[in-house]
């Protein structure tokens, strides 16, 4: 629907979107009384949940939503432009009886009028656009006391809005002079909210608990947001004190990118772990480690270009000049050939020489979408020699029960994968019973796999909300039966 | 929480716009800025509490009332946790706020990990747009800041 608005880039959808938002929620404010001081500060996009909201309404959060409309041909599907409008038109008329507001005069705008009959309706939006914004002194004051009552006006009004630093971004971007030559930023801007608390435009404090939160492909995505975050994210060090890449940024991530961030943590970098970083180096990390003294846990597991004996290098130093194990938690799964004396060296490193009994250890399972230890485990190291095969590899218990009970040495399940080989899904063993390879040459047992068939077919009856999952899981589905 | 019939002890808080809450103390002293001024004895009868709203220490008392029944499995209080998140965000910025004034972490960490999945794999542009920030860089500098971490962004999409 939104796309048939979009008949010249003059006008582009964006424009009305935002015209239609605004009146949105002013009528929200009108529909809902006891509730007008919390929306009117609400992110509208976050809420559409809420009740009592008219059908014009769903259909144009729908619209909202989709910046990705504007690509879109004009009117794709060969529909009837000027049925739309006119549908739209006729809803804006309600709204407008609503407000009282066609006491003020509609279609003064020059440049929407320009457009032709049927934008008018989109001038008079603008108005109350233009109204919504007239907190700052003086001006429309009237406008905005007929749309809300009193109370709310002097909230607004008070202390805590500050409209003079913004007003012309505000205005220049309601005359839609901005539209066109915009960059997406600029664009973004006009969509500011008017909303209560705080000043508008500086993120609420709030925001900056939050930060602790983020990863660091949405740090650095948060810092390009405004100055007073990209000034904490670049200067607060408790941010970066544990750095954890994987995909997508593992695929990216270059020795001296990776020095960069590390640096940010100002010496406090605590936890590094690099999953599958394919393009860190020996000497990249070892320049990390130079720098970065109080590391405690190293998680590098499925970086292929790191060497064992690389890191042991690395490791050795850092242990020479800081006198004691820095590192108490090391994860090097995926890297092959850790010879036994290797093995040997890298415990004594971690001061891991009281090697702790097996019975202490929590079992370690295979599967279950984690192919690698996590660096909270409590292990030293995640590779140990083999039970089976005495290769250093990473050991796997078995889930299953009927394993489980045996407790001599001899017959414990418990091995590498390449001597036990277990199921992709459940990690339980696959011996005797029947399985399934995958596309990735995984194997997967009878069990898991009837379970993702099921699992399927149940998805398939469930209608149209799930169509992602379904998907999805058709993917999977597929990927297993490839072979 | 030992619920016993002889008489619980009962807090008075007293929020920003004067509303007075009255609760059993095991509820309160679940925060730990409540529970150092009862330790310190520097609250009488009424503890202020100037930097909460009324409205968000209701939702506030609904968190602590169901974190100190012990009787709750964790499942449950999971699942409570992940429905009490499921609020507006301007609300879940002010419980952060409070939470943060009253000092109670495991409900300050699940809203700001609340927030903080929302955030997740977001452009700037719609981060400032979800959350009403003006654009407050140059041209200059944003051109600058593009390019201290490109390599990060190359490839992802706009939004």
């Amino acid at each position: 629907m939104a796309m048939n608005l979009s008949k010249d880039p003059m006008f582009s959808t964006e424009k009305s979107l935002f015209s239609a938002k605004e009146m949105d929620n002013v009528y929200l404010m009108e529909e809902c009384p006891d509730k007008r001081l919390a929306r009117f500060g609400d992110y509208w996009n976050l809420e559409w949940k809420s009740e009592s909201i008219c059908d014009y309404k769903k259909e144009k959060s729908e619209k909202l939503y989709d910046d990705i409309l504007d690509l879109l041909p004009s009117d794709p599907f060969g529909m009837d432009m000027s049925a739309t409008v006119t549908a739209i038109s006729g809803w804006f008329g309600d709204l407008e009886m609503d407000f009282g507001l066609n006491t003020l005069g509609f279609g003064t705008d020059e440049i929407e009028v320009k457009k032709g009959d049927d934008h008018q309706v989109f001038a008079g939006l603008n108005l109350v656009w233009n109204g919504a914004m007239g907190f700052y002194p003086g001006t429309d004051r009237k406008v905005m006391g007929s749309a809300m009552d009193k109370q709310l006006c002097d909230a607004l009004c008070g202390d805590s809005f500050l409209f003079d630093s913004n007003a012309e971004d505000f205005v220049g971007s309601s005359n839609g002079k901005r539209w066109d030559s915009a960059t997406a930023a600029t664009k973004q801007e006009g969509c500011s909210e008017v909303y209560i608390d705080g000043s508008v435009g500086a993120p609420h404090d709030a925001l900056f608990f939050a930060l602790g939160y983020l990863g660091v492909s949405d740090l650095l995505s948060v810092e390009r947001v405004c100055k007073s975050l990209r000034d904490t994210v670049r200067n607060d060090p408790l941010l970066w004190r544990s750095i954890h890449i994987d995909h997508p940024l593992s695929m990216k991530t270059t020795d001296d990118a990776l020095l960069k961030l590390t640096s940010r943590a100002q010496g406090n970098l605590q936890c590094l772990s690099l999953v599958e970083c394919l393009k860190i180096t020996d000497s990249g990390l070892k320049r990390v480690l130079e720098t970065n003294s109080g590391l405690t846990k190293l998680s590098v597991p499925g970086c292929v270009k790191l060497s064992v004996e690389g890191i042991l290098c690395s490791l050795k130093e850092v242990f020479k000049s800081a006198g004691t194990p820095g590192i108490k938690h090391l994860r090097i799964g995926g890297l092959f050939g850790v010879t036994n004396k290797q093995f040997e060296e890298f415990k004594f490193l971690l001061g891991a020489g009281n090697h702790k009994q097996l019975s202490a250890q929590k079992p370690r399972f295979y599967g279950a979408g984690q192919l690698y230890l996590s660096v909270d485990d409590d292990r030293a190291i995640d590779i140990e020699p083999c039970p089976r095969c005495q290769k250093v590899r990473q050991v796997y218990d078995c889930p299953a029960e009927s394993c489980q009970g045996k407790h001599h040495a001899t017959q414990l399940c418990r091995a590498c994968t390449l001597c036990i080989a277990r199921c992709i899904s459940c990690g339980c063993c696959i011996g005797g019973c029947e399985y399934q390879e995958t596309f990735c040459l995984d194997l997967i047992c009878m069990d898991c796999c009837k379970q993702l068939l099921n699992c399927q077919e149940k998805q398939e009856e469930t209608s149209t909300p799930l169509r992602h999952t379904v998907f999805h899981q058709q993917e999977s589905y597929h990927l297993y039966l490839c072979s | 929480m030992a619920t016993t019939t002889t008489e619980t002890k009962m807090l008075t808080l007293c929020t920003s716009d004067k509303q007075q809450f009255q609760i059993e103390e095991t509820i309160a002293l679940q925060a730990v800025t409540i529970r150092n001024m009862v330790e310190d004895e520097c609250a009488s009868n009424v503890i202020p509490l100037p930097n909460v709203n009324s409205k968000i220490m209701i939702q506030i008392i609904e968190y602590l009332k169901k974190h100190v029944d012990s009787s709750v499995s964790k499942e449950d209080m999971e699942k409570f946790d992940s429905a009490f998140v499921e609020k507006k965000l301007s609300e879940i910025f002010d419980i952060i706020l409070a939470a943060n004034y009253l000092n109670i972490k495991n409900l300050l960490d699940i809203c700001c990990q609340r927030v903080a999945d929302v955030m997740k794999n977001k452009s700037p542009e719609w981060v400032r747009r979800t959350f009403n920030i003006v654009n407050d860089f140059t041209a200059e500098e944003e051109a600058k800041i593009r390019k201290e971490h490109e390599w990060a962004f190359e490839g992802v999409d706009e939004d």
